[in-house]
């Protein structure tokens, strides 16, 4: 059960990171534009794009799974404080709290290790 | 490290729960209409909004976390299906995948931190602790029994030793017996130790 549920998340856990990050890629001037307005240079869309794509695969597989778990949950809470600090709206104010608990999944997960069905299980890491 | 790394994390994960419960008993009308809106029955709510709460403080705690997490993974999975279900929209296709993230967290709690710093984690070492003194304390009163055994058996010698001697005409050796007090040195600690102590 346990070796079921932990890929099963891995894999919840890294869908909004791989299709984010490819979506990112898919329209970089977009995604600049957006992160402009956020007051963040627009020249992090390139590699912001890359780290989510490139960490959500890693999380996916399961490969250097407590690092990136760990980098995740930073990327977590920095977009949150960036992007969905206008608690005055309430749409931001959830997607704040949601990405709160996006970071709370992933500490979990470098608490715990990837689990079964990964790359690190079967370099018995 | 990854204790902290675990507290935090479930502490996170159930942050938003709570907020969101808070928040729909400060609008329960607006939940009502919300709620309703996409085709479900009305009165829920205030149900919705309690479960939240609830759930939420038992993860943050620890309390029977696997029962609430997987609890917590379906309620997730119904609110998606019934309020962010038009992909096609970006703001409701990110909603949608966050919180397919966040059942995923929930999988993650389900899967393994049951173990750690929780509520249950505590009071399964609390078992542990009451069985090994139980044992302990078995192991004690054998201890204390055997050694009555020995004193008694080395009295009935000493009292048939003096009963010889007096037969033979000797007068009794006298002596002071160190007074033994079995209530303070053989007998183990029987207070019961409190989880709070």
């Amino acid at each position: 059960m346990n070796n079921l549920a932990a890929p099963l998340g891995r894999l919840l856990l890294s869908l909004i990171f791989i299709l984010g990050g490819a979506g990112k890629f898919a329209n970089l001037a977009g995604t600049g534009a957006y992160m402009q307005s956020a007051g963040v240079p627009s020249a992090l869309a390139l590699p912001a794009a890359a780290f989510e794509l490139l960490g959500g695969l890693a999380i996916l597989i399961g490969w250097q799974t407590r690092i990136t778990a760990l980098l995740l949950a930073g990327f977590c809470l920095l977009t949150a404080a960036l992007f969905h600090h206008n608690f005055a709206d309430q749409t931001q104010m959830i997607m704040f709290l949601k990405n709160l608990g996006l970071a709370g999944g992933f500490l979990t997960l470098y608490a715990n290790g990837a689990g079964g069905m990964s790359m690190d299980a079967r370099k018995g890491a | 490290m990854s204790t902290i790394a675990a507290v935090i994390g479930r502490v996170l994960l159930a942050v938003i729960f709570v907020v969101s419960g808070i928040g729909k008993f400060m609008d329960v009308a607006g939940t009502e209409a919300m709620i309703t809106g996409v085709g479900l029955p009305g009165g829920l709510a205030i149900p919705a909004g309690a479960f939240e709460i609830l759930a939420g403080l038992a993860l943050a705690l620890g309390l029977a976390t696997r029962l609430v997490s997987v609890l917590l993974f379906v309620f997730v999975g119904l609110a998606t299906l019934f309020f962010h279900h038009k992909f096609t929209d970006p703001l409701q296709l990110a909603q949608a995948l966050k919180n397919l993230a966040i059942m995923g967290g929930m999988l993650m709690v389900f899967a393994h931190s049951q173990m750690w710093w929780s509520w249950d984690s505590m009071r399964r070492e609390r078992q542990g602790a009451r069985a090994v003194r139980d044992v302990e304390r078995e192991r004690d009163e054998t201890t204390l029994e055997a050694e009555r055994r020995v004193h008694e058996a080395e009295l009935r010698a000493a009292r048939a030793e003096g009963r010889a001697d007096a037969v033979q005409g000797v007068a009794p050796v006298t002596a002071e017996r160190p007074v033994v007090n079995h209530d303070v040195e053989g007998m183990p600690e029987t207070r019961r130790r409190r989880w709070w102590q």
